[in-house]
């Protein structure tokens, strides 16, 4: 039984995980934390649920488009608002993307209608039996559709040059701008790569999940907190944060009943920031 | 200086008389109802600047506090047939000991560490009252009817009762706050937000002083969270926790401007008219575009007006002041 729940969790970690990589690449490049986050998952499900109805798209196969398209969305977003908060006071580069999210939740609630939706007919379904333990399999390709990205996004970082920038910006702002590299550009590249992977993630969810307005708020928040227990401007944190989380959730929601499992997550964040002020990985400054 | 001095007291004056004495005349009940919300929420702006504006705690979970004080009333009252100003007080005792609980270990995170935290907090709590058998669980709680008076604090004829009430707790509480500027308590606040490690290396026990702040601003929270129980006459999770309430508190201080005592009611004062009025046009509609338009608001005030209208004013103020230097050294030459 715990070993199904565990693989459980560990199934919902990793999608977890990538929108969580995307918030800690977008706090750790320009130290915005984006608690729009959950909405830009929002956005991309009803973007796949959209291109599953009129053109027929599967959303795990759509995912890329969705991706390419919240990225776009994520460089628009930068230039038009964070990028003008950048300078501004700590408690305005907080509360900027509060605005951002009630605004993309009630926009989508307003255009669309709080009603439940759900993509007709999904390419992956169905439980499968893996050894000793059942699998659904739309899950399971999220997941590994979430790895996959994950890893592209590290190779992207590590290794090409603009990822190297990225980098450098994250690292010494100043030293960054005074090798050329054109800070606005990349930050609004950073931006839209952390938003890509809010997509990817929505076009994974949106194969096996509900989608309504409000429906992104919880992968926000959870992120969110898979980020702080990683560590701030930790990519790799976020993605071991975001699979404790999963595992706390579904072992935990198992034990003490399902309705206070998000309470659990919080709890547990608490808990561990309080004994690491800085989350696991964490390092620098607050 | 003299002069503005005069100019500043005069301008008080008419502020307070104004206060007080125009509601008197104003006979809309929905014009009381934003009047009411409005000092309301410049009490909670407050109480959130204790902490956010003078010791740099950045709080995003106040309806924890606020939804706690209204359940404490709330539940005596049902339950005991307690009587609601002895509910008022009890709330706030309850809540700052709630608050300096939740701060010994919280007050030791910084920044946006504790800024989550307290998103955290809040979540918590809604989850933990929505599943509460005893206090009503989702559905929450109905406070019975009673006759109206000042010593049921329940009003049904008129709302300016509570008006009045929220006004004195205002008044209450900007007395306590001139009183703390110029405290050793409230030095000690503004070292601990301007630099924690200096601070300490002076010898000031920045977590004694933050768990004061804490625990004071999270007591005049609960005692909101009940004043909006006697008003609305109910209680439920999603209504006295919402997190939308930690946000517009928090977004009515950057509005206005933190760490001064004018700045949240200003804040209050101009925001609240603007966010009950677009509910009230368009929220029955529900479709969410009062909402839309709201979150769009925060947007256009971050990035057009970061600094809060004090700091408008503080400029418009400045350039006065660099004018009439200018003129005077004019006169010199």
């Amino acid at each position: 039984m715990y070993l199904q729940l565990t693989v459980g969790g560990l199934l919902l970690g990793c999608i977890y995980g990538l929108v969580a990589m995307g918030l800690s690449l977008i706090y750790g490049v320009m130290g915005i934390v984006n608690f729009a986050h959950g909405a830009f998952v929002m956005v991309a499900m009803y973007a796949s649920f959209w291109l599953n109805k009129f053109l027929g798209l599967d959303p795990v196969l759509s995912s890329p488009l969705v991706a390419l398209l919240m990225f776009a969305f994520g460089v628009i977003v930068y230039h038009g608002i964070i990028g003008k908060v950048l300078e501004g006071p700590f408690l305005a580069r907080l509360l900027v993307t509060f605005g951002l999210s009630i605004f993309l939740i009630n926009g989508a609630q307003f255009l669309w209608s709080p009603d439940y939706r759900m993509v007709e007919n999904p390419v992956f379904r169905g439980i499968k039996m893996l050894g000793p333990v059942f699998i659904e399999v739309p899950k399971l390709m999220a997941s590994i559709g979430s790895l996959i990205v994950a890893g592209l996004i590290y190779w992207f970082v590590r290794k090409t040059k603009t990822g190297l920038a990225i980098q450098a910006i994250s690292l010494d702002r100043m030293a960054a701008s005074l090798m050329g590299i054109d800070i606005e550009r990349l930050n609004g590249y950073a931006f839209g790569l952390g938003c890509a992977c809010a997509g990817a993630a929505g076009g994974f969810l949106a194969e096996f999940y509900y989608i309504f307005p409000d429906v992104g708020t919880m992968f926000g928040l959870v992120a969110l907190v898979a980020v702080a227990l990683g560590g701030f401007g930790s990519t790799e944190g976020a993605l071991i944060g975001a699979i404790l989380i999963g595992i706390i959730e579904t072992v935990g929601g198992f034990m003490i009943g399902s309705e206070f499992k998000y309470a659990l997550v919080f709890l547990a964040y608490l808990v561990i920031v309080i004994v690491r002020p800085r989350g696991l990985l964490g390092w620098g400054a607050d | 200086m003299k002069d503005v001095n005069r100019t500043n007291k005069t301008l008080l004056t008419i502020a307070v008389l104004a206060s007080i004495i125009v509601p008197l005349f104003i006979k809309a009940r929905f014009l009381q109802h934003i009047l009411v919300m409005v000092v309301l929420y410049a009490v909670l702006g407050q109480a959130w600047n204790i902490l956010g504006g003078y010791v740099g705690l950045v709080s995003i979970g106040q309806a924890a506090f606020f939804g706690l004080g209204s359940y404490v009333s709330s539940y005596l009252s049902v339950e005991y047939g307690v009587n609601p100003w002895f509910g008022f007080v009890l709330a706030g005792l309850i809540t700052a000991l709630f608050g300096f609980l939740i701060g010994l270990p919280v007050t030791r995170l910084r920044g946006r560490y504790f800024a989550i935290a307290t998103i955290a907090l809040g979540q918590v709590m809604k989850v933990l009252f929505e599943n509460w058998q005893r206090v009503g669980a989702a559905t929450g709680l109905m406070l019975p009817l009673v006759k109206e008076g000042f010593s049921t604090f329940q009003f049904h004829t008129t709302k300016l009762p509570y008006y009045y009430i929220g006004l004195a707790m205002l008044g209450i509480i900007i007395l306590f706050m001139r009183y703390m500027e110029r405290s050793r308590l409230g030095y000690y606040f503004k070292a601990i937000r301007e630099n924690e490690d200096v601070a300490t290396a002076l010898g000031i026990n920045k977590t004694s002083y933050k768990l004061i702040a804490i625990a004071i601003s999270a007591g005049i929270t609960g005692m909101c969270g009940t004043f909006l129980a006697q008003y609305s006459l109910y209680v439920e999770p999603e209504y006295m926790f919402n997190h939308n309430i930690s946000v517009t508190i928090a977004l009515i201080a950057v509005f206005g401007g933190t760490g001064n005592i004018l700045g949240p009611i200003l804040g209050s004062a101009i925001l609240l008219p603007i966010s009950e009025l677009t509910r009230a046009w368009m929220g029955s509609t529900g479709t969410g575009i009062d909402m839309m338009i709201y979150g769009a608001f925060i947007v256009l005030i971050c990035v057009y007006q970061p600094r809060g209208l004090m700091g408008v004013v503080r400029n418009i103020q400045a350039r006065a002041r660099a004018q009439v230097q200018q003129a005077r050294r004019g006169v010199n030459v």
